[in-house]
């Protein structure tokens, strides 16, 4: 993994070679800035550019054998703290366990580097006991925290972290990369770029969980549900199954909804036709921005997406899970959780 | 790579490396061994990221190279082997290895040797020799006091400090609630080549201590930037150092002890041994009794009974009644092995003080316990 490899976030990586150059380099990173756009690329060139045996300015050189392990994912100084298959968070004891190996000296006897992604998986109580880790970091350890969500972590491991923001990946480096990889069908690469946002990761899921092709389905089963007819959302979400893909589609549908909720926002309140995800439907959703109340509506919606997405993260069926944000807002004012018959509704009870 | 080696000498190999074989599954290719062939002989390492050890066996090296297999298998495969036969080992495509002996014949999947992390970094500089037995005998009169509470990860291992002036080297571990301290001159050696006072972690040390039970040949040993260094032989042990500070454990020695009882070791031990059975099973607590020429060693269980037994002592001072975790007494008095201990006292609440009765230089230091 290369710096050069990473599309479109020259300012942050600049602040990263030059500290790599200038050898100052902070004792614990945060990259934050919205999801699918590089953080955690970079944060793996940074950390191989710090472990490399004979870097090639500011980047790792890829051969040395520091580099060969680091590929092979056996670098005995590269720490990673991640999500566990299965789990919504990072269990504390793999937290207790990356902070027993940091109390060893490093491995090579040189710099050492601890990734967290996300770190805003981080429990509460990991956050709190992170910040004695972060205050007192062994001899040449460097922390790199990665998020998108910089509001879910505590103010005090935010001040001891140096923040390096990362912004949406420009139009044309996206389209480009999408257009060169096999696995998305050429003819939806204009599509998914203008609904991405500048997420190569958002556009990626996109595009494999196939969940474009459903969109106009998806959309009119959704208006229909929104004035009150509930019978074709609740069929059309019982055609997504529990299987794994059924999970990365739900998700991934569910992302739909989520920047057409954020369009009629952004429409209603008189916002600029650029700031779209779903330009092609801009017609469309100008009709439903025009509704009076539209913009307040459009903002329960999205928080109730939201939450049907954690839902399904936490393991609910996905069709169970839809059919209860189509059930909510099919009601009179798209209020959340009422008389909802999914299974969200009974969990909260 | 291909060579030859024989049976006993390849399992003695592997059986060297078992105890360190990463058994959790974090990095799958820290289950397998690393083992290189060069000149006339076979290196063959092993680590789980915290210690190493790397030794170098006699073989026929027909082809260099280097490949990583699982060393639970070859240890496996090799004991099953029969004796004083040669094994041919050899690496086949796509870093798989075949290994043959006489019409056995096997084939293991490896991993590319280039992926493997390797030992911990330590160097070979500045290595001083230190007798097998003195360094084994220094480890078992302090191991048993390493803490293993994992929130006090300076306490996790054992404090090696020297004193270049007075020539001693000093091994110190303290839980907290005990301490042991063993201090050792060693000869002919230049210490100030040290780097003053480090933690070795535990795990580390019993690998040193594995290392000092095969025979009496001396090691060498060093500290340097963060890696414990031991080397016999043909055999490099590599140990990462705890990035902490170890308390002043000087402090806790107690300066001037007003009581002295000496005691047989065996016989004192037994009494503990049998008198424990009835402590509670979670403050493992007894108590010694001391007055009129006696020492009373007594237990009570509200839920199971109690236990009492008196031993005749020749002491004359105050009368006392002490306290104490019966775990910790019996740890500190079974490291010892002279014939008699000497154990020290002020009074009920301050800590008594534990040594062979011919050797001052070997020390326990056990809290009481109010009870």
């Amino acid at each position: 993994m290369r710096f050069s490899d990473i599309l479109g976030q020259e300012r942050p990586l600049e602040i990263l070679r030059r500290a790599t150059r200038a050898g100052r380099v902070a004792h614990a990173y945060l990259f934050q800035g919205p999801g699918g756009v590089g953080k955690r690329r970079a944060a793996d060139a940074f950390a191989a550019a710090l472990l490399c045996d004979d870097p090639a300015g500011e980047e790792a050189c890829g051969s040395c054998a520091s580099c060969v392990r680091f590929g092979a994912g056996t670098h005995p100084d590269l720490h990673v703290l991640e999500i566990p298959e299965g789990k919504s968070r990072i269990p504390i004891d793999r937290f207790h366990a990356i902070e027993a190996e940091l109390q060893l000296a490093s491995h090579g006897g040189r710099q050492r580097v601890a990734i967290v992604d996300p770190a805003d998986a981080l429990s509460f109580d990991a956050q709190h006991a992170f910040l004695k880790t972060l205050e007192e970091p062994g001899a040449g350890t460097v922390f790199i925290l990665v998020t998108a969500r910089p509001s879910a972590l505590v103010g005090t491991i935010l001040s001891r972290c140096q923040s390096v923001g990362f912004g949406p990946i420009p139009d044309a480096p996206l389209r480009r990369a999408l257009a060169a990889r096999a696995d998305i069908d050429p003819k939806q690469v204009d599509l998914l770029a203008g609904i991405a946002r500048g997420s190569l990761g958002r556009a990626l899921a996109l595009g494999k969980a196939g969940a474009l092709p459903d969109r106009d389905a998806l959309f009119e089963v959704e208006g229909a549900a929104q004035s009150g007819v509930l019978g074709p959302a609740l069929a059309w979400a019982e055609g997504v199954r529990g299987t794994e893909e059924g999970r990365a589609r739900a998700l991934a549908v569910l992302d739909l909804l989520l920047l057409k909720a954020h369009d009629v926002m952004v429409l209603a309140s008189g916002g600029l036709e650029s700031d779209l995800a779903h330009r092609d439907r801009v017609r469309a959703m100008q009709d439903e921005a025009r509704v009076p109340g539209a913009a307040d509506r459009a903002a329960r919606a999205f928080t109730r997406i939201l939450r049907a997405q954690q839902d399904i993260r936490r393991n609910v069926t996905p069709a169970l899970a839809l059919q209860g944000l189509f059930a909510d807002l099919a009601g009179p004012e798209g209020r959340p959780g009422r008389n909802a018959g999914g299974a969200v509704a009974r969990r909260e009870a | 790579m291909e060579f030859r080696i024989t049976r006993s000498e390849l399992l003695r190999a592997l059986t060297r490396i078992q105890a360190i074989v990463e058994k959790r599954n974090t990095m799958p290719i820290l289950a397998n061994a690393l083992i290189e062939a060069e000149g006339d002989k076979v290196f063959i390492s092993a680590t789980d990221l915290d210690v190493g050890i790397r030794g170098a066996y006699g073989a026929t090296v027909v082809g260099k190279g280097s490949i990583t297999v699982s060393a639970r298998k070859l240890y496996e495969i090799t004991r099953e082997l029969p004796e004083d036969e040669t094994v041919t080992f050899r690496t086949e495509e796509n870093d798989r290895v075949g290994i043959s002996c006489g019409k056995i014949d096997y084939k293991l999947v490896g991993l590319p040797p280039e992926e493997y992390p390797g030992l911990p970094k330590g160097e070979e500089k500045n290595l001083v020799e230190v007798q097998a037995s003195t360094l084994r005998d220094m480890i078992s009169k302090t191991l048993y006091a390493v803490s293993t509470d994992e929130t006090r990860y300076n306490l996790n291992g054992l404090y090696v400090e020297t004193d270049a002036e007075k020539g001693v080297m000093k091994l110190v571990a303290t839980d907290g609630h005990r301490l042991a301290l063993v201090t050792r001159k060693v000869e002919g050696v230049d210490l100030t080549k040290f780097d003053q006072g480090v933690v070795v972690p535990k795990k580390g040390i019993l690998e040193v201590k594995r290392l000092l039970e095969e025979d009496d040949e001396p090691v060498k040993i060093g500290f340097r930037k963060g890696h414990a260094v031991v080397k016999k032989k043909d055999v490099l042990l590599v140990t990462r150092l705890i990035d902490a500070a170890f308390p002043d454990y000087n402090q806790v020695l107690p300066k001037e002890l007003k009581f002295t009882l000496k005691v047989e070791r065996e016989p004192l031990l037994a009494s503990l041994r049998r008198v424990s059975v009835l402590s509670s099973d979670k403050s493992r607590s007894l108590r010694m009794e001391l007055g009129g020429g006696r020492l009373v060693i007594s237990s009570t269980n509200p839920d199971v009974g109690e236990a009492r037994e008196e031993i005749a002592v020749d002491y004359d001072g105050d009368a006392l009644s002490i306290g104490f975790n019966a775990r910790y007494l019996l740890d500190a008095i079974g490291a010892f092995d002279e014939k008699d201990v000497h154990l020290s006292f002020n009074d009920e609440l301050s800590p008594m003080k534990l040594h062979p009765a011919a050797d001052e230089d070997a020390v326990a230091v056990v809290m009481p316990m109010r009870i």
